[in-house]
């Protein structure tokens, strides 16, 4: 069935926009008449087949994927590869124009031609495979769809598949069911439902009829398509289907985004113009100056484009790709997956970290933070807790709250002997939020709850519902007192007026206007620290009113279906106040020890959360990313002041702001906590800081926050709280949802950028040794120095290695203390890399080359002298009697053995130069003896090469097919004054950059 | 609202380039902006950069910034060459000049063949890139497409004029007529050599002497042979007929033991039919086949000694075709590869006579 596809520009602008929906606040029976159906008959089968004919299926369309062939031909023909691929196609060029013009062609350009090709390929499958590996593509939102759902249809109740559900239908939803489509509801029962995935709020929510926000997302009265009914069971008529739903259009928005370059690319790109602005500047002028020399025309062009070509660094896309995929696999092995290689270094240049708070910054746990009695706050962390145990024990005060705590509670761990075994805090619990985070804490302080319970064991109970918004259990006690004992708990207004005594240092006082102010006092501290507060009382019921088995009525059906009938047979005033609990998420362990890492490292973080204001800012104060000390009232109202460092600001006032407002808010406030904000929003936000020239990074876990993740230039999702859509949408997954593995991605990201740095510099270096010969050779008709082959052997053979263990280099110094780097004026390769690497580090091993060369001729009987010019007689097939500077003559093949020679013994001493050159790429200020050689990988790798070389060139067979020959053991030897000046030229040039910071030197070379 | 207003202003001062692009334009400065810049502004990018008028750039340095660099790079440059050209120099002045560092089978001569294996020259050859002797035999010059065979006569007279120069300091040619190789080879490596008497092909009456244009205005070219120089290689000469490859031992003589063996035919069958008659003249006093005498080797690098020379006349042969004509050297010590490629113990020419 043809779907449409709603990816074009506009439709995106419209995605953008708050979802428009007014069915929460229309009074039920006008619901029913829009949408023509009824509570009672729900709508015919008839009607139902026409609305689903119009609308479409009631599923998501699903993500479009890419084709695996167009995914490779990005890999194939992406940034690097197709400037390969232009000099591969050169090469060709080059062959052919040389196979029909010249009598006696070199095949030399078509092996460099294949070569480069096959390295092209090769890469590109890897880098392939590493994405297929790492990405697998989930079609996560299918998922979400319910298997079956109950309808009711021409009066009677039936399963259908959801797909078939259209708007108007009336749908039964049962605890654990997912929602099938976008709901109002029109009866509930006990209803709560788990928002987390669209909100990343980990509480469930309570959902009844009553229309009490204007919001979508907080009124009572709706239920959204993908969410799970956690507990109870409701009745609601669909508003919405398929991509029309709330999630829907999450989903759709999200396909539609498209992203912009990684930064990485955007540096490599801005390599490749460089290369490719010398490659042809040099080429051009090499193909003049040969023409005046008087080289044919189309001489000279084979000229131009072997100069051009033998510029392409034909291992460098090889060595970037294996030094991304080396950093991603140390990165998995600290929690960190990354989906997309490019993405490691973006996360070294983000500048702005916008972080969802629930699950990443906290544990997503709800914890007993505070308690307040005998007019103290208590910290009621475990480790504060036994330190104030003494006073703890004797306080009668804490007793009876601890008994009234560990009582009036549903909660309880689930029985399993394997799972009561572990420590409280890991145990699985049954229950809401709240009631197991005390639990918990009250199983931790007073031991065994359940034995507790039992003894003293439930009479009667009400539960906690939204409407009366407190709880209350009638027990029976185990000290010795007949009277049965009533314990409530709720929130603090209600329960405070059901009050009229307070328990302080174990004698019971009236709550007097004294008290109370103290009560509000501890309150608005304890929610300040967005912090949920719960209030605790108990009574002792008279024995003679209420005897032993007496009848407690409460009344509990009716007291659900009108919340207002409050009608026991016992009393719920006059209670003796106890304390405060206060519950909140906590923080993780060490994310205030990241956060202030990425302070230092000057990255910029802002919340983002769907949570209050007050919460947020809490965990914001809490964990540093807020460190103004003001009041939360204040952090409000800086939104509009710019001059304050910090603020929070509401989703409603986002919402009005235009995007001159947008930018200066995010411009001018360090330290910004948006609460209360819709994934549009996020989205926004996100769009604000790239517009800003900012890289953003966006955690995120719900499928709210799946289009921010694909917007920002690196979205980092949770692995294990995250749905599987944000997982799909984002290029990085922390394996343990913790925030500090954040910081390690940043390090490594900028540890690679450096490393690359380092690589390229490396990798370049060779070029001129190699380009250099060919120059000598048109100019000053020179027998050829170093062949073709020899060239690949270096490139993509004793090079590969070396270049790829620097991607193992330890950072110079601490990276984590600087700056993130500027994007648009810190690059990857810069004009002073390329003038070290190719003007001096490239010269050294190209004065070596010749002079190994120089030497091999000439104890072979060729003097310098005799070499210039030397080239026509030397190349020519039909000159069989080349007479050397000793007499002798030499045959053709006997002259192509000794030039092969020379190119084995240059390809040698570039191998011997490169060690110190690796060595020297180690560090960019260091000195070496600073850096020290504690990275094996790299050792091993000078090893390897040496070894490599030695291979090429001894192996019978192996080095005929390489066109190498054996070389005389003297001539390894000649290099190393080069090797050894290498080493002194670039210590004593880092010693004057170290010394001398912004001398020529300085400006020069330091890249 | 109050709030609302300071925002603006705020928010247009700090956007330089938000008010007009046009504007920016016209200042040479290079455009950095958070957007991504137009074509034109990366248009005026690239020519600021090429050339800032303003602050007198080229290419984003200035004059004293080229002249810093150039020194710079001139300085490294000169350092580097030093570094080579002493490198080099003492290398040059430390390595014998007369004996080569590598001999016999360490020489990269011998790499191929494991022994060092000379090959032939031949003679004329007039171009570096081809082994063609191709001349029509009525004309003397070259006429547009019609090649002379002047040119071909003229090299083989410069060549044979090296033999009859006399070298007024080192010429120490001795007369080797007859002498043991023994007897010669100290005297060798005393920086004797034997003498090749070029008078010897007139004295014979051959007609490859000058005075009769080597017979090539006859259509009778003669080819002049020579045996590559290899320092301290000595041929080991076939003993008797048993040994010799098959073709010579109809015609073996035991004067063929004092020589390296030359014999040239046509390449392929082909080219053996288009050549009716073949003469060599040598030192040999056949004109069967071809040979250079022993007591030329082994060649030392004297400063007088001048190749033994074989004389191909190509006595009867078809006109107006290419004839491959490949010459082989016999001796137990020289190998051939029968691939065209590698010419090991041979040499190969083509014949145009038209």
């Amino acid at each position: 069935m043809f779907r449409e596809k709603l990816t074009t520009r506009k439709n995106l602008e419209a995605l953008k926009h708050e979802i428009d929906l007014d069915e929460h606040k229309l009074s039920i029976n006008e619901v029913y008449r829009r949408y023509g159906t009824s509570p009672a008959m729900g709508l015919s089968e008839e009607r139902a087949s026409v609305i689903l004919e119009r609308d479409g299926p009631n599923d998501l369309t699903p993500i479009r994927r890419t084709p695996e062939i167009v995914r490779l031909a990005k890999n194939m023909f992406g940034g690097f590869a197709m400037l390969l691929w232009i000099g591969a196609v050169l090469c060709f060029i080059a062959h052919f124009l040389e196979l029909y013009t010249l009598d006696d062609p070199q095949y030399d350009n078509m092996y460099l031609g294949i070569a480069l090709a096959s390295v092209i390929i090769i890469t590109g499958f890897f880098s392939y495979h590493q994405q297929a590996k790492s990405s697998k593509i989930m079609e996560s939102f299918k998922y979400l769809v319910p298997q079956q759902a109950c309808v009711v249809r021409h009066g009677k109740s039936r399963n259908i598949n959801p797909d078939k559900i259209v708007v108007g239908d009336i749908v039964e939803i049962q605890r654990g069911n997912r929602i099938p489509a976008d709901i109002r509801i029109i009866r509930a029962h006990g209803l709560k439902v788990d928002n987390s995935s669209l909100t990343g709020e980990c509480e469930p929510q309570v959902r009844g009829i009553e229309y009490t926000n204007d919001d979508i997302l907080e009124t009572r009265n709706l239920a959204f398509f993908g969410t799970f009914a956690v507990e109870g069971s409701c009745i609601g008529v669909v508003i919405r289907t398929g991509d029309k739903t709330f999630i829907g259009r999450i989903a759709n928005l999200t396909a539609g985004i498209e992203r912009g370059h990684t930064p990485i690319a955007v540096e490599i790109t801005h390599f490749i113009r460089i290369i490719t602005i010398i490659a042809v500047v040099v080429g051009v002028i090499f193909c003049i100056c040969s023409l005046f020399l008087g080289y044919t025309y189309v001489e000279a062009v084979v000229f131009l484009i072997s100069i051009i070509v033998a510029q392409v660094p034909e291992g460098l896309l090889a060595t970037v790709t294996v030094c991304l995929t080396l950093t991603a696999q140390r990165m998995a092995r600290k929690n960190c997956l990354v989906k997309n290689l490019e993405a490691i270094e973006t996360l070294g240049s983000t500048t702005v970290i916008c972080t969802d708070k629930t699950g990443t910054l906290t544990q997503n746990q709800m914890t007993v933070a505070h308690m307040w009695f005998d007019n103290h706050i208590i910290d009621s962390d475990i480790d504060a807790f036994h330190t104030q145990s003494n006073y703890i024990k004797y306080s009668h005060c804490w007793s009876a709250l601890a008994r009234c705590a560990t009582l009036c509670n549903t909660a309880t761990f689930t029985d399993d002997p394997n799972n009561l075994s572990k420590p409280v805090l890991q145990r699985q619990c049954e229950g809401d939020a709240s009631e197991i985070a005390i639990l918990k804490c009250m199983e931790d302080i007073t031991g065994n709850v359940s034995n507790y319970r039992s003894i003293n064991s439930k009479v009667c109970e009400v539960q906690f519902s939204s409407s009366n918004r407190y709880q209350l259990s009638i027990h029976s006690t185990d000290d010795n007192d007949e009277r049965y004992l009533l314990v409530m708990k709720g929130a603090p207004e209600k329960i405070i007026k059901n009050c009229s005594t307070i328990y302080v240092d174990g004698c019971e006082i009236e709550f007097n206007q004294f008290w109370k102010t103290q009560y509000e006092t501890a309150f608005k501290e304890l929610s300040n620290h967005g912090e949920r507060v719960l209030a605790f009382a108990d009574y002792r019921l008279p024995l003679n009113k209420y005897p032993r088995g007496y009848e407690f009525d409460c009344d509990t059906i009716n007291f659900h279906v009108n919340p207002y009938f409050e009608h026991f047979n016992f009393p719920t005033d006059g209670l003796r106040f106890l304390g405060l609990i206060s519950l909140i998420d906590p923080p993780r362990v060490n994310v205030a020890e990241a956060v202030q890492k990425c302070r230092s490292a000057g990255i910029r973080l802002l919340m983002i959360t769907g949570d209050h204001p007050l919460t947020a800012a809490a965990i914001a104060r809490y964990t540093g990313i807020i460190t103004d000390q003001d009041t939360t009232e204040q952090l409000i109202e800086n939104v509009f002041d710019n001059n304050a460092r910090s603020c929070v600001i509401h989703g409603s006032t986002l919402k009005t702001m235009n995007s001159i407002q947008l930018d200066n808010l995010i411009k001018y406030h360090q330290e910004i906590v948006f609460a209360r904000t819709s994934p549009q929003q996020k989205l926004i936000i996100v769009e604000t800081c790239q517009r800003l020239g900012e890289i953003v990074a966006v955690t995120g876990d719900g499928v709210n926050d799946s289009p921010a993740l694909k917007k920002a230039d690196i979205g980092i999702a949770m692995g294990i709280t995250g749905s599987d859509v944000s997982k799909q949408a984002s290029d990085m997954i922390l394996l343990d949802d913790n925030f500090a593995s954040i910081i390690t991605g940043i390090e490594q990201g900028r540890i690679i950028f450096d490393n690359l740095k380092k690589s390229i510099c490396y990798t370049l270096s060779s070029k001129i040794p190699e380009l250099s010969p060919f120059l000598l050779y048109m100019i000053f008709q020179i027998p050829l120095p170093l062949g073709t082959i020899a060239i690949l052997c270096i490139d993509l053979g004793t090079d590969m290695l070396p270049a790829i263990s620097l991607a193992y280099e330890r950072a110079e110094s601490d990276i984590m203390k600087r700056p993130p780097r500027d994007a648009k004026t810190e690059h990857l390769a810069t004009d002073r890399l390329i003038s070290m690497s190719y003007g001096q580090l490239g010269m050294i091993q190209a004065g070596g080359g010749f002079f190994v060369y120089t030497i091999v001729m000439a104890e072979n009987g060729f003097f310098p002298s005799r070499l210039f010019g030397l080239r026509k007689s030397w190349d020519s097939r039909s000159i069989n009697d080349l007479e050397d500077s000793y007499g002798q003559e030499w045959t053709y093949e006997q002259r192509k053995a000794l030039e092969d020679t020379c190119h084995t013994a240059f390809f040698v001493t570039v191998v011997i130069v490169q060690w110190t050159v690796l060595l020297c790429c180690k560090s960019r200020r260091n000195s070496l003896f600073r850096q020290g050689m504690s990275n094996h990988v790299l050792n091993m790798s000078i090893i390897f090469e040496t070894l490599l070389a030695i291979l090429i060139s001894y192996t019978p067979y192996i080095n005929r097919g390489l066109m190498m020959y054996p070389l005389k053991l003297h001539w390894w030897f000649l290099p190393l004054p080069f090797t050894l000046l290498v080493l002194i030229y670039d210590e004593w040039r880092k010693w004057i950059i170290r010394k001398y910071p912004g001398s020529i030197i300085d400006q020069e070379t330091s890249y | 609202m109050a709030a609302d207003s300071t925002y603006m202003s705020a928010s247009v001062k700090s956007y330089p380039f938000s008010m007009s692009d046009k504007s920016a334009l016209n200042k040479e400065e290079i455009i950095v902006k958070d957007d991504e810049l137009t074509w034109d502004e990366q248009w005026h990018n690239f020519r600021v950069w090429c050339y800032n008028p303003k602050y007198r750039e080229v290419c984003g340095r200035d004059g004293l910034g080229w002249a810093k660099i150039a020194l710079f790079y001139f300085v490294w440059c000169m350092f580097m060459a030093g570094v080579f050209a002493s490198f080099v120099g003492i290398f040059m002045a430390i390595v014998d000049k007369r004996i080569p560092p590598y001999r016999g089978n360490s020489s990269a001569i011998a790499l191929d063949t494991s022994r060092p294996n000379p090959g032939l020259g031949f003679r004329p050859q007039v171009s570096v890139q081809k082994t063609l002797i191709k001349y029509r035999s009525s004309h003397r010059d070259t006429w547009g497409h019609r090649y002379g065979w002047g040119e071909y006569k003229e090299q083989l007279d410069q060549f044979l004029a090296y033999y009859t120069e006399a070298d007024v300091r080192y010429q120490r040619a001795i007369d080797c007529d007859g002498v043991s190789i023994d007897k010669l080879r100290p005297q060798f490596y005393d920086g004797k050599s034997c003498r090749f008497d070029i008078n010897m092909f007139r004295n014979r009456q051959t007609p490859c002497v000058t005075q009769r244009n080597f017979e090539y205005n006859f259509g009778r070219p003669c080819v002049l042979l020579k045996l590559n120089k290899i320092y301290d290689w000595e041929p080991i000469t076939y003993q008797n007929a048993a040994e010799v490859p098959e073709q010579f031992k109809a015609i073996w003589e035991s004067e063929f033991s004092d020589y390296i063996l030359v014999e040239c035919n046509g390449e392929n069958d082909v080219d053996r039919d288009f050549i009716f008659e073949i003469e060599y003249f040598s030192q040999m006093n056949t004109t069967r086949i071809g040979g250079f005498h022993r007591n030329f080797f082994p060649f030392v690098n004297q400063d007088g000694y001048r190749s033994p020379l074989i004389f191909v006349y190509f006595k009867k042969i078809e006109t107006n075709v290419l004839i491959n004509v490949e010459c082989r050297a016999y001796a137990r010590n020289i190998e051939h590869n029968d691939s065209l490629e590698f010419k090991r113990g041979s040499v190969h020419f083509e014949l145009i006579v038209e």
